[in-house]
């Protein structure tokens, strides 16, 4: 255990040291080619690589027979075994000026008073003649103008004549001869027709045009024409400031500072427009499944599992390579299987621009779930495409797959994993739904919600009606038995009306004395019971005096004094009563506790 | 007659006779459902029972068969929104809780994070077993029996200690039951839930699809309705995440 503890502090202590021990510096010399003609261009690159940072710039070998133009500088840190380096990348472009053979000495430089040689190198420049060009493609070169101009722009295209969604390659090339003073501004072509895509970083080169060399800027696009027939690529535009042209001062001394003060002028420079005849593609041996798909394929696809479960789902990968517009290739054409259902799970593509030609991969991932078990067999898949080298429609298929399907007992889902849901209990044991139902039970329309119904309304209303009603005759019996003088009062009425249903059976002038007993019972007594007073120790003229400190109608109490003497008269006189005497009594009585109903008895 | 009564008259009988030879019979057309569905034939089936359903008749029975229907072809959200429409009108029934359970094992997705409120499950396990009305009668037999007990113990003077006890539990019951009835009635009736049943939908962060994509959801998740506008509804899943979803891909249970 103690080993490598020690280990590891030893090399932990040593890592320093590694660090600083490699401290050999190294200079290296190369060429792109090492043939060129006497129009083209060479880059020399010397890579000077060391343990220190801040390396001078090495030493140029004599490069007499060249024009030689930097081309920048990179730096680059890297730390391999824990060794720290930095190398420094210089590029120089050379330009030959006369045919022939050059040795190129080695290049060098000094650090820490030791100097470092690199290796030498051969260029050979030969008589060739002509521009330089692109490589490959570019068939058709736009006439380039006089060398008299200072910065141009050119516009190609590789054909001229092409079919729909077949490849196109436009190449833009930016001439100048001289410095530019700020960044060129690039406003591309009008493309509306073509689907567009750069193909590679611009590439910057040397050409000479009538003996003029100017510096050039090529981009070159890869376009995919999305309709038939005459179209036309816009112009691009190039904008830049260049040294001004005035000369007039060349005679003056301080001219020789000019560059240093101006601005210079701005100049744009424009392409010239293309046109292009694109072709309808064939419709002759055109098959019905084609979805426009040009260029040229290779389909072949791949499963995850070749067994598995009903209901359990395999992936199958349809992976389609070759050249064309990929972003163009539609989804394959699954048709509908008994054995499977299936669904898109995912598509993907990689595009690639090798050699300038736009091609790459696509991926469709299909999801095929078997629905029976057995030998199933998921069927090829098919992809029509034009190929516009043979001007023919072609088609690729994939291999059919076959999966081994375990049997199933049950329904299409019997043999799914289970899963427990949360709140939902299953038999461990069910492998389907339950049957359906034969009896329709109570099949009608939508039923009402009863909440809101009158009926349920009504049968929760009375209830509450019959307690308030129950509670409030609660109240008036606990009152009437508690409060003597309130149950004297409520019961005045209906005493003194008892009095006088007696009085009226005795309304005869055989009864003149019982009549008016109770007549007066009748009034006094009501009177009494109002004021919660007793009615034995209360005479006719104390009743007067309270029947007139009720604010009654003085004819009514005068009515009243005289009922009251007619009846004292009755009951202690032996005379007899006439019959008129004992009705119009009886009804100034009635008169009287009807009018005492009404009023408040003090 | 004349001549514009005897135009009335034909045209009176023509409707009568017409409207007797639309005229179906439910149970012969469920039963004529049932034998499709034994011979698998499930669009038939389903096309029967849904003959049904546009003539407006309704059963827990004929949306549990519905459901079955859905379930033998493929349809799990369809399945889904049938059996929770039968358990809404017979929410006892076993098979229509079995059914529901096993159909959504089979649902492509399982909601991520849920998370219910616990008060709300404890709700809806103990108002599972009722339906609104059945409920709102319980309401309704308590508030009555408390009632006519008050007007015993006023009429009567009754007291003691027994009497208490009964008022108070009485009393309580009724709590309970009127806090399911509030609850069902919230639930069932005044928030709208539904289901999706396309196979996936997309969910925006607003009513269209210029909106951003906040998430696809598969068939069968469920969800509360917040708000309607246009082809959209704003809904609300089971664990609480919110978007637009066209009205297209859904179905109102």
């Amino acid at each position: 255990m103690r080993r490598p503890i020690i280990l590891m502090a030893v090399a932990l202590l040593m890592m320093p040291a590694a660090i600083l021990a490699d401290d050999t510096v190294t200079i290296q010399m190369a060429l792109d080619k090492d043939t060129i003609s006497i129009s083209e261009q060479a880059t020399l690159t010397i890579t000077v690589a060391g343990s220190k940072q801040n390396l001078p710039p090495p030493g140029l070998p004599d490069l007499t027979m060249f024009n030689v133009y930097s081309q920048g500088t990179s730096t680059n840190i890297s730390i391999v075994n824990g060794s720290m380096r930095t190398s420094y990348t210089y590029q120089y472009l050379l330009q030959p000026k006369r045919v022939g053979i050059y040795p190129i000495g080695a290049a060098s430089i000094v650090v820490d008073r030791t100097r470092h040689e690199s290796n030498g190198l051969t260029v050979t420049v030969l008589n060739s003649g002509g521009n330089q060009t692109t490589p490959g493609t570019v068939k058709e070169e736009a006439s380039l103008p006089p060398g008299d101009k200072d910065m141009f722009l050119t516009a190609s295209i590789d054909k001229r004549t092409a079919y729909v969604n077949e490849q196109m390659t436009l190449h833009l090339k930016f001439f100048h001869a001289v410095q530019l003073y700020s960044q060129p501004e690039y406003t591309a072509p009008q493309t509306t027709d073509f689907w567009a895509d750069m193909l590679e970083p611009q590439k910057t080169y040397y050409q000479k045009v009538d003996g003029r060399q100017y510096r050039v800027i090529e981009i070159t696009a890869a376009l995919f024409p999305n309709r038939p027939g005459d179209l036309t690529i816009g112009s691009a535009t190039i904008t830049a400031t260049i040294p001004s042209k005035r000369g007039a001062r060349r005679n003056d001394p301080f001219s020789l500072f000019d560059d240093f003060f101006t601005q210079g002028e701005s100049q744009t420079v424009r392409s010239q427009s293309l046109s292009v005849k694109i072709l309808p593609l064939p419709t002759e041996n055109k098959p019905a499944t084609f979805t426009g798909t040009v260029g040229n394929f290779t389909m072949n696809a791949s499963v995850d599992k070749t067994t598995v479960d009903v209901n359990q789902p395999v992936t199958v990968t349809y992976k389609i390579d070759g050249t064309g517009n990929i972003k163009t290739i539609a989804e394959p054409d699954i048709a509908e299987l008994t054995d499977f259902r299936t669904y898109r799970a995912s598509a993907d593509e990689k595009i690639s621009k090798l050699n300038g030609i736009v091609g790459g991969t696509k991926i469709f991932e299909e999801v095929y779930i078997p629905r029976r078990a057995g030998k199933l067999t998921i069927p090829p898949v098919k992809l029509d495409f034009f190929d516009p080298g043979t001007k023919s429609y072609k088609n690729v298929a994939s291999k059919p797959i076959t999966l081994e399907v375990k049997p199933s007992a049950g329904s299409e889902y019997a043999n799914a994993s289970l899963q427990p849901v949360a709140g939902f209990v299953v038999e461990p044991n069910a492998k389907d739904i339950r049957y359906i139902k034969t009896d329709p039970g109570e099949l009608g329309h939508r039923r009402q919600l009863i909440l809101f119904t009158p009926l349920y309304l009504l049968l929760n209303g009375i209830p509450v009606v019959a307690l308030g009603v129950i509670w409030i005759n609660s109240k008036r019996r606990q009152k009437l038995a508690s409060d003597v003088g309130y149950a004297r009062s409520r019961m005045a009425k209906k005493l003194a009306r008892k009095h006088l249903s007696r009085a009226h059976k005795l309304a005869d002038p055989g009864h003149g004395a019982e009549f008016f007993m109770e007549i007066r019972r009748a009034v006094f007594s009501y009177v009494a019971d109002k004021l919660n007073i007793s009615p034995h120790g209360l005479t006719s003229d104390t009743l007067v005096d309270i029947l007139k400190n009720s604010n009654l109608d003085k004819t009514l109490i005068e009515k009243a004094a005289g009922l009251f003497r007619k009846a004292d008269f009755a009951q202690y006189s032996s005379a007899a009563v006439s019959r008129e005497n004992i009705q119009e009594s009886l009804h100034e009585a009635e008169e009287l506790l009807v009018k005492l109903e009404e009023t408040r008895i003090e | 007659m004349n001549r514009l009564s005897r135009i009335l008259f034909t045209v009176v009988f023509f409707l009568i006779c017409a409207g007797s030879a639309f005229a179906i019979n439910p149970d012969s057309l469920f039963a004529a459902a049932n034998k499709a569905y034994e011979n698998k034939d499930y669009p038939a089936a389903r096309g029967a029972y849904q003959k049904l359903e546009q003539y407006n008749y309704i059963s827990a029975p004929l949306y549990f068969n519905i459901g079955n229907c859905y379930f033998k072809e493929g349809k799990l959200g369809y399945a889904i929104l049938y059996y929770l429409r039968a358990r809404k009108l017979d929410p006892t029934d076993d098979d229509i809780k079995n059914n529901l359970s096993f159909v959504r094992q089979y649902l492509p997705t399982n909601m991520e994070g849920v998370k219910i409120n616990p008060a709300t499950t404890f709700l809806e396990v103990i108002t599972a077993p009722f339906t609104l009305n059945g409920i709102a009668w319980i309401s309704s037999i308590l508030f009555i029996a408390l009632i006519l007990f008050l007007c015993a113990v006023v009429q009567y003077h009754l007291r003691g200690g027994g009497i208490k006890a009964m008022g108070y539990s009485i009393l309580i019951l009724l709590l309970i039951s009127c806090s399911m009835t509030t609850f069902k009635y919230r639930t069932d009736y005044l928030a709208r839930r539904g289901v999706l049943v396309a196979a996936e939908a997309h969910v925006y962060s607003g009513p269209g699809e210029d909106n951003d994509l906040e998430f696809v959801a598969a068939q069968g998740l469920t969800f509360d309705v917040e708000k309607s506008l246009d082809k959209y509804y704003l809904v609300t899943f089971e664990n609480q995440r919110k978007g637009w979803i066209s009205k297209d891909d859904v179905e109102i249970i």
